[in-house]
């Protein structure tokens, strides 16, 4: 499995790279949302994780430019990550349409849970492999 | 006092006002039986309560046989908001209290923008008014004030500020209760009712500042609008106000012209306002010097009142009385107003430093030097003022301990009327410092609110990095023992790092109104199991006796499981704490309204003067404490909170050295058990090493079978030993390629005889030279592959229908 992360704190991109590791996916990096959307555009992912503050492009309106695509990859599942705590943070994000959200710091179970969950829907394509 | 009165007449109006208006209009209308029952019961609010109530019960009755769902909810919620309203007017406001907050909750969840909302917070309000909770009244209106902005209802607005300002001036911080008057005025200007109480309210309340022409200016523009609403009562009550000014101005021609334009305005006035009338006509003919119909005026107004029963809003008349009596040489009669006038004066006195304490104390205490120096300097103030009290006190007994001789108590009178006017703008000077100190705090409390915001959003990100690194090296098998605590260490200091931010971050939604609370069915006793699980290992550890009494505990309840389970996890996690030997025991049972549970322990306890501290945020019993047993002092101020933004509380008994009783109680309703089927569902065993494929096979298994894991051979065959499996998946990962034949060999050997079991395997890899024979009953199933479709092979049926689109991914 291929994931996308898009994050602009390098140390946080190693932590998730490396817990990733830990179940055999690798994880490809954008170091802002305009970057990542360039690399949505040209490569192939299984699963998108964003942050929600970056310099430039903010995650949240990064999300809602992906679910605008007029393709498939308009439905690619989407993970936030962040360190925000605000009180409607989650209805926030999925009213942008995102399928999840992990509050850092990220307790890798919770990552896993979330990853799992989202391949077995609709928007995962549910494959065994 | 005269704002209060006021307060009464404006919150009258209000009222009124809220009837005639009338309800926004709900996108869909409701059932027609509803919505009648809902405006009867507006309509009857304030002239009958008892029929209000009667027609709130029919709205609940037909909300009850709606479909359920969420307007189902939301119908119960406003029947609820008009059953509680009722039983404030008819004073039972100790039974309203848990049907509001149960009816705010849920307006909370669905509807947390609409008009419904704003008034179950301004009910709520008032509520925790009576009950002395301004901290929390305070909250209450500013929420609804917020709501009622994003609503774009000016009117909602107004009413929400001049709640705000009334308990300012309870307060005595008279110039901010100014400022919100002020707000609520400019506000909205629609409708007259409304706009004549703020104006009336500011005009007294400058009265009290000395601030005679604006008050009257104020009033002007009152009468002009009573004038334009027809209203024989509110003229003549605006016109006796406008005397009074006039009065304490000094213009006394004046101000006798105004009592006589009071009584043209309402010649059919009541014995109430008649009286009212009586006592201001009489301080008017005192202060021009007509003795003898000052004296006749006053008896009049106070004919068979007993004057040691009196309301606070009597103080003026009060005041006029003992100054006639007095001058006329009735000292018995002085006397005995004189005493109504200082019952009065302690109880406002008592009432204004509580409210001044308690906004103060709403503010989140948290360790900052600029809100602790604004903190001591008012506590100094409050000393000046307790002083003072005492000073009035000390001089009162002298003169009641002179009455023996009357030359002599006219004598002491004489002095003490001077000494009085010295302490009272003594005691005026430092509420003025008050409020400068509340100002001040305000503005520290937003810059913390902004400070807590970011400092927990920059903890996080580097905890991150800790605590991610810890998870990941723990997850590595081949980590040495040593290496492996040493990195347990790390990690369990970050966890109670992330701990404390978490409950930084929950002290502030609960102050500033931000908690949302989850209302859904879930197993009471089996959340409370959770919750003592890791306590019941620590007590053990400890030596420390641990018990959970659960008989009498419902099972299936409706509300926020995760909120109660944090609640008890603090109570047993405080009380495991304090507790160095003996035991710990937690009961929990069906009481009264909903559920109580107890957490007592034989520990340290708690003495008598700091009980209540200990539920304030960043408090425990005494600063030596935090030393010697550690922690923050948040876990019980959240609890509380927690449990009273549910409708319940958490309350303490103890006794230093002998042990602590923690009582929660919650409003919760137990619902009808669902019958059981967990015995007949299927259960599968799924080994696997990979998580992410773990969790996305319990997920699409979880409709079908109770899962039970495993991550390798050895954890498989523990798993079977326990018995009750009727399924088993094998993912290739979970199997060593050195030993295949072996591997199926063990797990096959620990199953029932009859088990097939289902092989999951690489298509690019084969399984030759591990040739099983039919008797093995092995099926293997070729990745990559839908999981509909290893559902359909494992249960005879899919999860999933529809042909899911082929993503490869190599998970």
């Amino acid at each position: 499995m291929n994931v996308l992360f898009i994050e602009d704190d390098r140390m946080n991109r190693r932590v998730v790279r490396d817990m990733l590791d830990v179940a055999g996916a690798t994880m490809a990096e954008a170091e802002s949302a305009e970057i990542g959307l360039e690399m949505i555009d040209r490569d192939t992912y299984h699963m998108i994780l964003i942050d929600l503050r970056m310099p430039g492009m903010d995650g949240i309106t990064a999300i809602r430019h992906i679910r605008a695509r007029g393709d498939d990859k308009a439905e690619l599942p989407i993970i936030v990550v962040t360190a925000d705590s605000g009180v409607d943070l989650r209805e926030r994000c999925m009213t942008a349409g995102a399928d999840d959200v992990i509050v850092k710091p990220v307790a890798m179970d919770q990552l896993f849970e979330a990853i799992g969950r989202i391949l077995a829907g609709d928007r995962g394509g549910a494959m065994i492999s | 006092m005269r704002v209060l009165r006021v307060l009464l007449v404006a919150a009258a109006l209000l009222v009124a006002v809220v009837e005639a208006k009338g309800q926004g209009a709900a996108v869909t209308p409701w059932p027609p039986g509803f919505a009648h029952a809902i405006d009867a019961a507006r309509a009857e609010m304030l002239r009958d309560p008892d029929q209000a109530m009667d027609q709130a019960e029919r709205a609940r009755d037909q909300a009850q046989a709606m479909a359920q769902g969420d307007r189902r909810l939301l119908a119960l919620a406003t029947a609820d908001w008009l059953r509680g309203e009722s039983m404030i007017r008819l004073g039972r406001g100790q039974d309203a209290y848990p049907i509001i907050a149960r009816a705010l909750t849920t307006a909370r969840r669905l509807a947390p923008r609409s008009d419904l909302f704003g008034n179950l917070l301004l009910s709520r309000g008032g509520l925790d008014r009576d009950r002395g909770d301004i901290a929390d009244a305070l909250k209450a209106y500013q929420v609804a004030h917020r709501v009622f902005q994003y609503l774009d209802d000016t009117r909602g607005q107004a009413r929400a500020l001049v709640q705000i300002a009334g308990l300012y001036s309870d307060g005595k911080d008279l110039t901010s209760a100014l400022r919100y008057l002020e707000q609520a005025r400019t506000a909205y200007r629609g409708d007259d009712a409304l706009r004549l109480a703020i104006l009336n309210n500011r005009a007294l309340t400058l009265v009290e500042l000395t601030r005679f022409d604006d008050a009257l200016a104020q009033l002007r523009e009152a009468r002009r609008l009573a004038e334009a609403m027809h209203s024989p009562g509110l003229q003549a009550l605006i016109w006796r106000n406008i005397a009074r000014a006039r009065l304490e101005a000094g213009r006394i021609a004046e101000g006798q012209a105004a009592l006589a334009s009071a009584v043209r305005a309402d010649p059919q006035a009541g014995e109430e306002d008649r009286r009212a009338l009586d006592s201001i006509a009489a301080q008017a003919a005192f202060q021009r010097g007509d003795l003898a119909g000052a004296t006749r005026l006053i008896d009049r107004s106070f004919a068979g009142v007993d004057p040691s029963g009196t309301p606070m809003t009597q103080r003026d008349a009060h005041q006029s009385a003992y100054r006639i009596y007095a001058a006329a040489g009735r000292t018995a009669d002085a006397l005995r107003h004189l005493q109504a006038l200082k019952r009065i004066d302690d109880e406002a006195t008592r009432l204004a430093t509580s409210t001044s304490l308690a906004l103060m104390g709403a503010r989140f205490d948290f360790a900052n030097q600029e809100l602790r120096i604004a903190r001591m300097k008012a506590a100094d103030l409050q000393r000046n003022i307790a002083f003072e009290r005492e000073q009035l006190r000390t001089e009162r007994l002298i003169l009641i301990g002179s009455v023996a001789g009357i030359v002599v108590v006219l004598a002491l009178l004489g002095i003490w009327l001077v000494t009085l006017g010295r302490s009272r703008n003594r005691i005026r000077a430092a509420h003025g410092d008050l409020a400068i100190t509340n100002d001040r705090l305000e503005k520290a409390l937003a810059v913390k609110t902004e400070f807590l915001a970011t400092t927990s959003h920059e903890i996080r990100t580097p905890l991150n990095g800790i605590l991610g690194m810890t998870q990941v090296m723990l997850a590595d098998r081949a980590l040495a023992r040593e290496q492996r605590e040493r990195v347990e260490v790390m990690h369990g200091a970050g966890l109670t790092m992330r701990a404390l931010v978490d409950d930084l971050l929950d002290v502030a939604k609960i102050e500033h109104g931000g908690l949302t609370l989850e209302k859904a069915p879930f197993d009471l006793v089996a959340t409370i199991r959770d919750a003592s699980r890791l306590w019941e290992d620590q007590a053990a550890a400890k030596g420390l006796g641990f018990a959970l009494d659960l008989a009498d505990c419902p099972h299936r309840v409706e509300g926020d499981s995760a909120r109660i389970r944090q609640i008890v996890f603090n109570l047993l996690s405080n009380a495991l704490k304090f507790t160095p030997s003996g035991r710990v025991d937690l009961t929990a049972r069906r009481s009264g309204q909903g559920v109580e549970v107890q957490v007592r322990d034989t520990g340290i306890g708690i003495a008598a003067d700091t009980l209540e501290d200990i539920f304030e945020a960043f408090r425990q019993a005494d600063a030596s404490t935090t030393r010697q047993f550690g922690g923050t002092g948040l876990g019980l101020a959240i609890c509380r909170r927690l449990a009273r933004a549910m409708g319940g509380d958490v309350t303490v008994e103890s006794e230093l050295g002998r042990g602590t009783r923690f009582t929660l109680t919650l409003p919760l309703t137990e619902l009808a058990a669902v019958p059981q089927e967990e015995g007949e569902r299927p259960h599968l065993l799924l080994v696997d090493r990979n998580p992410i494929r773990r969790a996305m096979l319990a997920k699409l298994s979880a409709s079908q079978a109770a899962i039970v894991f495993a991550t390798d051979v050895a954890e498989a065959v523990v798993r079977l030993g326990e018995g009750g499996i009727t399924h088993v998946l094998i993912d290739d990962s979970a199997i060593d390629r050195d030993g295949v034949a072996a591997a199926i060999a063990a797990i096959r050997g620990a199953a029932p005889a009859h088990l097939p079991l289902h092989l999951l395997w690489p298509k690019t890899e084969s399984l030759a030279g591990n040739d099983f024979t039919e008797r093995d009953l092995i099926r293997v199933i070729a990745k990559p592959i839908s999981g509909g479709e290893v559902m359909r092979m494992l249960f005879g049926t899919s999860s999933q229908t529809a042909p899911s689109p082929l993503v490869t991914q190599a998970a």
